[in-house]
């Protein structure tokens, strides 16, 4: 017999870091997010950033994945990175290019050495990274994994699955302590645990990825037909506003207005590659890249009751109050075919927002 | 006290207890503690305003955001699947299987189901507080955790000592 609250007690027990380093730490937080603030940092600029950065160097040539330590440098460790696209190429176990990301650098360790290393040129400051443990014995089983980027614990750890996605690497849209871009940076993996059965044998993979400039990235062949694009079930929802590209030029940008209730559930359902933004009021809320003809797209979303001032509301908009008209504008870069775009902004306690 | 004092205190003392609950919801210390610490950041925004005990306040915050951005943000690696044990035993052999076996089918449960189970078993709140805490409806909190116990299947195995 299971005594559920004694069962949660015990499973949380005992684990943590020290609360005053984390009071140092989201003091960190907090002055970085003031500094962003105050110098206006917009995504805009991080964009420019990321593409000044990847011109700097422009062949993005890695540098060799150093073995894990105390391990001799596997076949897929030492495979050099293609300075080129090459369609349907693995780096290891890894498609080289993902969702608008190309893997840079890859180590593989078995589990035992506990720790394994890569190094590489960075070539851009928005990196993602990936692992994989195939040997895991089940779905449910998996490693924990921190790592540090030239020695500083990053923020994030990661979980190692026997599966191996890449529709988005953790930490995609995350700020991590990196080196310049131009460094070596070399990223250090510790196994810090295990979930499920037998987690103690096999190997890990792990590969860091960089973004990729849109207009570089190699985008799969142009199928002969679009469908139109299929909304989903938050297109049937009351105050649901669907927005359609302009059949005539779908970078055209389009507008529409919805009443903001300061929460809102903005997704967008793409036929072609592109780079899709939707802003309200001209603040940016959502912007992520297609890179597939699958109908899919980014989505957004921040659900809050009406009580919690201002949980979902960014800079520059914390002035506009619940119930006020905003002006909503979808935006399309570099697409080639229909997009939809389905905007909701309401939470559960309120009436639908138009 | 000024507000840096009284958040550094209330950090100091206060947040081991939510990294529990973080911990709970999310299944992983780390992300664990990125969502408190993502939460942390957002309370400060509103420190000043809050009059009385800050405490539930970061909870929702802790609460929404798992249930919201975390599962998108982690959704490589918050994978569910649709299995369920298929049986659980209560034998003493099995004891520690058991309690494996509870703790991963908590993990497949849906975000809001979780933390509904969560709220009530770890941070002992009633129907009505959890209510608030979520935004949502008594009638939603109680249907939603006849759910999660359903899924759990765990009727038969446990005994849900102080359950209102």
């Amino acid at each position: 017999m299971i005594n559920l609250r004694e069962f949660m007690d015990e499973r949380s027990a005992g684990h943590g870091i020290l609360a005053d380093a984390r009071l140092t730490e989201v003091r960190h937080k907090i002055a970085v997010r003031r500094r962003r603030r105050a110098v206006g940092l917009t995504g805009a600029a991080v964009l420019v950033t990321a593409l000044a950065a990847y011109a700097a160097v422009p062949d993005g040539a890695p540098v060799r994945p150093t073995p894990p330590i105390g391990y001799p440098a596997t076949a897929s460790a030492s495979t050099p990175v293609s300075p080129r696209p090459v369609a349907g190429r693995k780096i290891g176990p890894f498609d080289e290019y993902a969702n608008g990301y190309r893997v840079v650098a890859v180590a593989e360790a078995p589990v035992s050495a506990k720790q394994s290393r890569l190094s590489w040129k960075v070539g851009a400051p928005d990196i993602g990274v990936y692992t994989y443990c195939p040997d895991l014995p089940g779905k449910d089983s998996r490693l924990q994994i921190e790592f540090t980027i030239d020695g500083a614990p990053q923020s994030a750890s990661l979980s190692c699955w026997s599966e191996l996605p890449q529709e988005a690497p953790p930490g995609e849209g995350m700020r991590w302590d990196m080196p310049s871009v131009g460094a070596t940076a070399t990223a250090t993996f510790t196994v810090a645990g295990g979930v499920g059965p037998d987690t103690r044998q096999g190997s890990v993979f792990v590969a860091v990825a960089e973004k990729v400039p849109f207009t570089d990235y190699p985008l799969p062949s142009r199928p002969a037909t679009l469908a139109p694009p299929q909304p989903d079930d938050l297109a049937g929802k009351p105050g649901t506003k669907l927005v359609h590209s302009d059949p005539a030029d779908p970078n055209k940008s389009v507008t529409a207005t919805l009443v903001w209730h300061r929460s809102y559930d903005f997704r967008i359902f793409a036929q072609t590659p592109g780079i899709y933004q939707v802003s309200i009021n001209g603040v940016r809320m959502l912007t992520g890249g297609v890179y597939d003809y699958s109908g899919h797209g980014p989505r957004q979303r921040c659900i809050r009751r009406q009580e919690d001032h201002g949980l979902c509301v960014p800079p520059g908009l914390e002035s506009v109050q619940s119930g006020t008209p905003v002006t909503v504008t979808v935006t399309a870069q570099h697409a080639t075919g229909p997009w939809l775009a389905e905007l909701r902004s309401a939470s559960p306690n309120l009436s639908p927002a138009n | 006290m000024a507000p840096d004092d009284t958040f550094a205190e209330f950090v100091t003392v206060r947040s081991p207890r939510l990294l529990r609950t973080a911990y709970l919801l999310t299944h992983d210390w780390a992300h664990a503690e990125d969502l408190l610490q993502t939460a942390l950041v957002r309370a400060w925004s509103a420190w000043g305003r809050i009059d009385a005990n800050p405490e539930p306040y970061v909870r929702r915050i802790v609460v929404n955001a798992y249930a919201s951005w975390w599962r998108r943000r982690w959704r490589q690696v918050e994978q569910s699947t649709p299995h369920l044990p298929d049986q659980i035993t209560t034998d003493d052999m099995s004891h520690v299987d058991v309690r494996d076996q509870v703790w991963q089918a908590m993990g497949r449960l849906p975000p809001r189901q979780r933390a509904v189970l969560v709220l009530r078993y770890f941070e002992d709140m009633t129907e009505a507080e959890i209510a608030e805490t979520m935004g949502t409806s008594v009638g939603t909190v109680k249907s939603q955790t006849a759910k999660a116990l359903a899924k759990l299947r765990l009727d038969e195995s446990l005994t849900l000592e102080g359950s209102r």
